[in-house]
């Protein structure tokens, strides 16, 4: 009986022991993060046409037609293109309009900026309506243009 | 620490057992059985793997990011790697980039990769703890001109690094 007893005893110090010991689960899972940073950039340049000339006579009464000039950007943010005169008037023997300012079709004010998302080129045009201007003494009129283009 | 509790739970056994034979001069026979069970743990160096990227240059910083792992045990294993998720997303902007593009392979070894997906892929295999201090594993993106005009920001995935084993009890439970 007293042996029995010893044996029963070790069985338990046994199992008790065991189950402190052996592992049972595997390993549990880890967990992390991959990151990519995407650098900002902005690059523009002008297409060949910066510089715009416009012939008009007014005997013909015919327009002269549009012009444009093209800006090209490269970007992977969100940006905006402003056109700026030295003058709102084109200087000359006497100040002429500086004409409708277009960009992509739709109406551009002088130094106001457009906003676009990543477009790569952005098109620039300026038009003369001389029906609606008094009859400009002949000459040369002329102003200059900073074209700007800038992240949002 | 394990091993001590070997011993003493064998000796312990075999003590307790001799005595409840009785002294006959008749030979007993008896056995011993032990059961070793499988045991397994494993640690990963540098959990969080970050890239730069200029999109303008085509230029990575940290183009190939790293990190290690090592094994602990006496069981058969297999590692794998893969995603929370198909894609990786940005906070800022719609634009995501698949994980396919991801790739992580063996350091020591370019032939053994895997290109990332949700499902766990096993990566290495092995037996026990790992002789040497930690195999390094190597990340890196491919083929990111397929992506196109990237919006500029931050992308992120989660990833899960798995250990598994079938020399583990069926329907034992993971920790």
């Amino acid at each position: 009986m007293k042996n029995l007893a010893k044996v029963l005893m070790s069985l338990v110090v046994v199992m008790f022991i065991s189950s402190s010991v052996f592992a049972v689960d595997p390993p549990a899972d880890k967990y992390g993060i991959v990151t990519l940073e995407v650098a900002e950039y902005l690059v523009f340049d002008l297409g060949e046409t910066a510089d715009l000339e416009f012939d008009f006579h007014k005997l013909t009464g015919d327009n002269p037609a549009a012009q444009s000039t093209t800006v090209y950007v490269q970007s992977n943010v969100d940006w905006t293109a402003s056109v700026e005169a030295t003058d709102s008037d084109l200087e000359g023997v006497d100040g002429l309009g500086i004409g409708v300012l277009t960009i992509d079709g739709s109406p551009m004010a002088l130094n106001t900026p457009v906003s676009k998302s990543s477009a790569m080129t952005a098109n620039v045009s300026f038009e003369y309506d001389f029906e609606i201007t008094e009859n400009p003494i002949p000459g040369t009129y002329k102003t200059y243009l900073t074209y700007s283009v800038a992240q949002q | 620490m394990y091993g001590l509790k070997y011993l003493f739970t064998l000796l312990a056994f075999l003590s307790l057992s001799a005595s409840a034979y009785s002294s006959n001069d008749d030979d007993k026979l008896g056995g011993v059985t032990v059961e070793i069970a499988p045991i397994l743990s494993f640690e990963v160096n540098n959990l969080d793997v970050d890239f730069e990227y200029d999109e303008f240059t085509g230029v990575f910083t940290d183009k190939f990011d790293k990190n290690s792992f090592k094994v602990n045990g006496n069981a058969h294993w297999e590692f794998s790697v893969f995603a929370a998720s198909g894609f990786l997303t940005s906070l800022d902007s719609p634009t995501e980039i698949p994980i396919s593009h991801i790739r992580v392979a063996r350091l020591d070894n370019d032939a053994v990769y895997i290109d990332l997906t949700t499902s766990a892929q096993v990566l290495l295999t092995g037996v026990g703890t790992i002789p040497t201090s930690e195999i390094k594993l190597r990340w890196w993106f491919r083929n990111m001109d397929s992506l196109g005009n990237l919006r500029a920001g931050s992308y992120a995935v989660g990833v899960i690094y798995q250990l598994t084993s079938s020399d583990f009890p069926v329907g034992s439970d993971p920790l």
